[in-house]
């Protein structure tokens, strides 16, 4: 390559991957705002679930781009009067979802519309894949739902929690 | 050795220019940038997963730097496969050595990103999983699925780099090495599975997917095709056959190849063929040789050196016998003349190219200047036919026969009065604004550049083909 083009593609080349590196920033904080939504389409009773009071939403994320905003205050608002009795704690258990290396029942539970904690009623999977409970239950808290990664080695299991979360989210 | 041969006439147009040269190193600068865009695409996939925010523990810090591993190393491993499936797009651009060169270069680093990644992903899991390594390997090995052969594969990987360091290569036949570096494949291959069950940026996600998988496929295409089904559709259609030997001096022979459709065949002056002779002993080792003479639709031509027990060989090859072409490759060629003047400089072994180009190259009388640089003229192969082709096109012929001179000199000791530039401009006053074509041993070749560089040729017309392998 010309020394031009090689300082040109280089500089390009670090330029694209920070720009990327900022732009999947801001898309895993706007997850705190966004997910409330994308688990209130997946449950059967949207009106009750998704219920982030225009506090939360503020405190979340100070710095949230438009677009998740007007969608949660609108939800707010339109909820106000509904999700009054949601501010106590509720709790739904999932079914026993079966997997192959074990299985999985949760037991979730919403404190305004956000989760305060995923209690592992059954958990089993063999071979030490188990010591990724913990950490799947702080990202369904840290992300109020299951919209997070794989677990790396503990895809399997990631996803049969990730089915669990979602049933007992379902009953809310 | 006197009866004047037949010469297949010359090419009648050639494109001139130094726009020719921008446009070579812009389509050159553009694949490469292409090239390092999958690196720069990989990384960025990472990042706008919100890879920038995985850096808190030492176990986040781990799982990063095991994917970004993963990530990089496998583009540049499918990029490394790539250069070595003899696609004709990239011989075009950079000359079949070139290509090796940068396949060569690409080896080891990529050992050391996989091992990053397989070392980053174990004691990662060691510590999530609060045991040792050693135990966690073996959970890894045994429980894990597909992790097996994605081990496995490093290992292969392993063997194949070590086999392949200079040190190694002397050591082990060509056979040997071949065999080891054919494991490379396999360890791809066992290797691409965990990919896409356990990748964490790549399983269960459909745009990395479809990346990843259109990847593979356009270089296991590429391989398969270029470096196996062409030659060998080619070669069954084509059934070369020896036709005729002849001694061309005490050590050199040319070995004349006829078959079916010749024009198949294509190819230019200057380029060269992996030749297999097709007997139980040598069908399984390719050797490169230039051809000797044009491209014709009567034979085909290699005149070969005695230089190893293979070469000794092919002088006792019996007419009829079976041989497969893999080619034509290289940028020896008039693709790459820019200018109207031409210098031919060749020693020795090198003069196979340069009596084909010689042969080949479009010119006026006077345009072109060969100098062949021998031990002795009467021993000189092809020496009689690059002077009917000196004769007849009107191109000057300087013969430098003797002992070799100062050790930095590529001119015979009886010229070394002078400085080789003063005697190269002697012989070819148009050498600076020509193009100089030159072919010999490493070492010559490389004084020759230097007297080139001293008489002020720029490097864009300057051509030497290296065998590097």
């Amino acid at each position: 390559m010309r020394s031009a083009t090689k300082t040109f593609v280089g500089l390009a080349g670090i330029g694209v991957m920070i720009a990327a590196a900022r732009a999947g920033l801001p898309v895993a904080s706007a997850a705190n705002t966004a997910n409330p939504t994308d688990s209130a389409n997946s449950t059967a009773t949207p009106t009750e679930t998704s219920t982030p009071t225009p506090t939360a939403t503020a405190t979340a994320t100070p710095k949230a781009t438009t677009t998740p905003t007007p969608t949660a205050t609108k939800k707010a608002s339109s909820n106000g009067s509904n999700s009054s009795g949601s501010t106590a704690a509720t709790s739904q258990t999932s079914s026993t979802v079966s997997y192959r290396f074990g299985v999985v029942q949760v037991k979730v539970t919403k404190k305004s519309g956000k989760i305060t904690a995923v209690d592992i009623l059954q958990g089993t999977a063999t071979n030490g894949r188990d010591a990724a409970f913990p950490t799947l239950v702080q990202a369904t808290i840290d992300n109020n739902g299951t919209n997070f990664g794989n677990l790396s080695r503990a895809t399997y299991t990631t996803d049969a929690f990730k089915r669990a979360v979602n049933n007992a989210l379902a009953k809310f | 050795m006197t009866t004047p041969v037949t010469l297949t006439p010359p090419n009648q147009r050639v494109r001139l220019g130094i726009k020719k040269w921008d446009q070579l190193k812009r389509s050159q600068d553009f694949l490469e940038s292409f090239a390092w865009g999958t690196v720069v695409l990989v990384v960025s996939m990472f990042f706008l997963d919100g890879g920038a925010a995985k850096f808190g523990s030492l176990t986040d810090i781990l799982s990063s730097i095991s994917r970004l591993t993963a990530l990089v190393g496998t583009d540049l491993l499918l990029i490394h496969t790539l250069l070595v499936a003899r696609v004709p797009w990239l011989d075009k651009l950079y000359g079949h050595d070139k290509v090796t060169i940068a396949h060569k270069k690409l080896g080891k680093p990529i050992l050391y990103i996989i091992t990053a990644h397989f070392l980053a992903s174990l004691v990662q899991f060691a510590i999530l999983d609060g045991v040792s390594v050693v135990k966690e390997l073996f959970t890894l090995v045994t429980s894990v699925e597909d992790m097996w052969s994605a081990t496995l594969g490093w290992v292969l990987m392993i063997v194949v780099v070590i086999s392949s360091i200079n040190a190694a290569r002397k050591k082990l036949s060509y056979e040997a090495w071949y065999v080891i570096h054919l494991l490379g494949y396999a360890s791809i291959l066992i290797a691409v599975p965990h990919q896409f069950t356990t990748g964490s940026d790549i399983a269960g996600r459909p745009l990395p997917t479809l990346f990843w998988v259109s990847l593979y496929l356009f270089v296991a295409g590429n391989v398969i095709w270029y470096r196996v089904l062409a030659p060998l559709l080619l070669n069954l259609k084509l059934d070369l056959r020896v036709s005729e030997i002849v001694r061309e001096s005490s050590d050199t022979v040319s070995i004349y190849l006829t078959g079916r459709g010749l024009e198949r065949l294509g190819g230019q002056s200057g380029q060269f063929y992996m030749l297999r002779i097709m007997n139980p002993a040598n069908w399984a080792k390719p050797h490169p040789f230039s051809i000797s003479a044009a491209p014709n639709n009567r034979f085909v031509r290699f005149t070969i050196g005695d230089r190893g027990d293979f070469t000794s060989e092919l002088a006792d090859l019996k007419v009829g016998t079976r041989v497969f072409l893999e080619g034509p490759y290289g940028v020896f060629t008039e693709e790459r003349r820019t200018r109207e003047k031409v210098t031919l400089i060749c020693a020795g072994v090198g003069a196979p190219p340069i009596r084909a180009l010689a042969e080949s190259l479009a010119a006026r009388p006077g345009d072109i200047t060969i100098i062949y640089r021998v031990r002795s003229y009467e021993d000189a192969a092809l020496m009689s036919e690059l002077e009917q082709i000196a004769r007849q096109r009107g191109f000057r012929l300087h013969v430098l026969a003797g002992k070799r001179g100062a050790a930095t000199s590529w001119l015979p000791a009886q010229f070394n009065d002078l400085p080789d530039q003063a005697r190269l401009i002697d012989m070819a006053p148009h050498v600076s604004e020509s193009d100089v074509y030159i072919c010999g041993p490493g070492p010559w070749t490389k004084s020759v550049e230097k007297t080139l560089a001293r008489v002020g040729t720029p490097a864009s017309q300057i051509h030497a083909e290296e065998f590097a392998w």
